[in-house]
């Protein structure tokens, strides 16, 4: 089962006045991961009660006493609470920022739509780049470009790998912005 | 009123950063000096007419990220350029002595910062992580998802978690959008002003597109103009401080990031400590010893969910070479 997206263009979602996140029992966490699986008991190999997507808000319980990567969590879908495990990795602290793009009329986008429209990915401005002639360093812009590059060719999958390494939250290709590997 | 007063008198602070915000209000001219008199008659500037009540939604509608990214660029490189510049070889001169490893640089802050923006409230924006070629220990911010530390902040760390805490803390600027919301107010005064036909110097004769989000296309936007808007945001930056309240806040998100990636947050707090006493440099910035209070506080709020806090070393592609 798939549930729906949340509802971007009807919802949106404050960030002012954020207070201390104390994690407790029942305290909200948000989905960050496309297609999470939402396993039916506390083991990787665990089968899924549902897929839950990015921005979905879940209902913290407790972590797994048998595997401190798994999460207890509560998500209500289909008019009904459903109980489940999620990775770690997929939990988000905050709901995300809503996303607006000029052809939205100021309407907030789904994050994913966002991350496809290449918006996101675009390079520096002609507004930084004119700004940047006449000040100390005359090849900023290109400099910026070259961070821009190179920014935009990490690649997720490697860096999973990495972090999974060190012992790091896994970062995988389901939230790679539109594009990356 | 109050609220519109503390915002106009901070319209001009624009980046997000460490060392910056609250600014040079004067630009604005006479119209926001009449303005800020109406505020203190008790009446708001914005509510005296249709139009300006529409320009003062711009505060809080959303902002396209055409136009985020577009500002965010701009002050980037005027900030960049007031600490040396990047320590990075222009795209197409890559075969510079020294290139491979700025490049090899930066790309470890970003695989860093990329690890903590997925957990951030903004995961899908691109997010540009750079060197700045200054020994000053520091770290920059700028809407659009532009993330920069100085080399000398690159020397100060001493492990991945504690670089990590530094870009969580900018990530959290951006992703709470501080210094966006700064810019907005100084855009929704120059929406009255256009809306007002007030020729005074504060007005730079801006052309709003009269879409629902009041675009503004700032590349198109003249040098003199561009000038104008950007110079006094950029100064500001690299000599005042954002205020204390966003500083707590972003510290919170920081530290929410750090946990949900699986660093150890009391890196960050060590690195904290290590810092400089404030109140001579930036005034507006909360002293290290609170910052690593409310810290501890954040992280100790998060014990129940016994996540993992690793402290890996730091990728020697960080190191610079003696100069």
């Amino acid at each position: 089962m798939t549930l729906p997206r949340p509802r971007w263009l009807l919802v949106l979602v404050p960030l002012v006045g954020l207070a201390a996140l104390a994690v407790q029992t029942g305290q909200s966490l948000y989905i960050r991961a496309k297609d999470t699986k939402l396993l039916k008991d506390d083991s990787l190999t665990a089968a899924p009660a549902g897929l839950l997507q990015p921005g979905t808000e879940v209902k913290w319980q407790a972590v797994s006493s048998r595997n401190k990567l798994l999460h207890h969590v509560k998500v209500t879908f289909g008019g009904q609470e459903h109980d489940g495990w999620v990775l770690q990795g997929n939990l988000a602290p905050r709901p995300p920022v809503p996303e607006y793009l000029k052809s939205g009329e100021g309407l907030a986008v789904d994050p994913q739509v966002f991350a496809s429209s290449g918006a996101a990915t675009k390079a520096l401005d002609e507004a930084g780049t004119a700004y940047a002639k006449g000040l100390s360093q005359p090849d900023l812009a290109q400099r910026f470009e070259a961070a821009e590059r190179i920014s935009r060719a990490v690649d997720v999958r490697r860096l999973a790998q990495r972090n999974a390494g060190l012992g790091l939250a896994s970062v995988d290709a389901a939230v790679a912005k539109g594009g990356r590997k | 009123v109050k609220r519109l007063l503390l915002g106009s008198l901070t319209a001009l602070g624009l980046l997000s950063t460490c060392a910056s915000l609250q600014a040079a209000t004067k630009d604005l001219g006479a119209s926001f000096d009449r303005g800020v008199a109406d505020t203190k008659k008790g009446l708001d500037p914005f509510e005296q007419s249709v139009a300006g009540r529409k320009c003062k939604a711009i505060q809080d509608a959303g902002l396209a990220w055409e136009e985020e990214h577009a500002v965010g660029g701009a002050i980037a490189v005027g900030v960049a350029s007031k600490n040396g510049g990047l320590s990075l070889a222009p795209l197409g001169s890559e075969a510079r002595p020294g290139a491979q490893a700025d490049d090899q640089r930066t790309l470890y802050l970003a695989e860093v910062g990329t690890t903590l923006a997925a957990f951030s409230p903004r995961p899908t924006i691109s997010w540009t992580f750079a060197v700045l070629d200054s020994d000053q220990v520091n770290a920059y911010s700028a809407p659009g998802g532009y993330v920069m530390v100085t080399r000398g902040l690159l020397a100060l760390v001493e492990n991945e978690a504690q670089l990590a805490g530094v870009l969580a803390h900018e990530l959290a600027h951006v992703s709470l959008q501080h210094a966006l919301h700064q810019y907005k107010v100084t855009k929704s005064w120059q929406c009255l002003m256009t809306a007002t036909k007030d020729a005074s110097v504060g007005n730079l004769g801006l052309n709003f597109s009269g879409t629902k989000l009041e675009f503004l296309d700032v590349n198109k936007l003249t040098a003199d103009a561009q000038a104008k808007l950007f110079n006094p945001l950029v100064d500001a930056i690299v000599s005042k401080g954002f205020a204390q309240a966003d500083e707590f806040e972003a510290d919170a998100l920081a530290t929410d990031l750090l946990v949900s990636a699986g660093y150890d947050v009391r890196e960050y707090e060590k690195l904290l400590g290590k810092l400089p006493s404030t109140g001579k440099v930036w005034p507006n910035h909360p002293e290290p010893a609170a910052r690593v209070q409310k810290v501890e506080e954040e992280r100790q709020a998060w014990a129940a969910f016994g996540a993992t806090a690793v402290v890996p070393p730091l990728d020697p592609r960080a190191k610079f070479s003696p100069r």
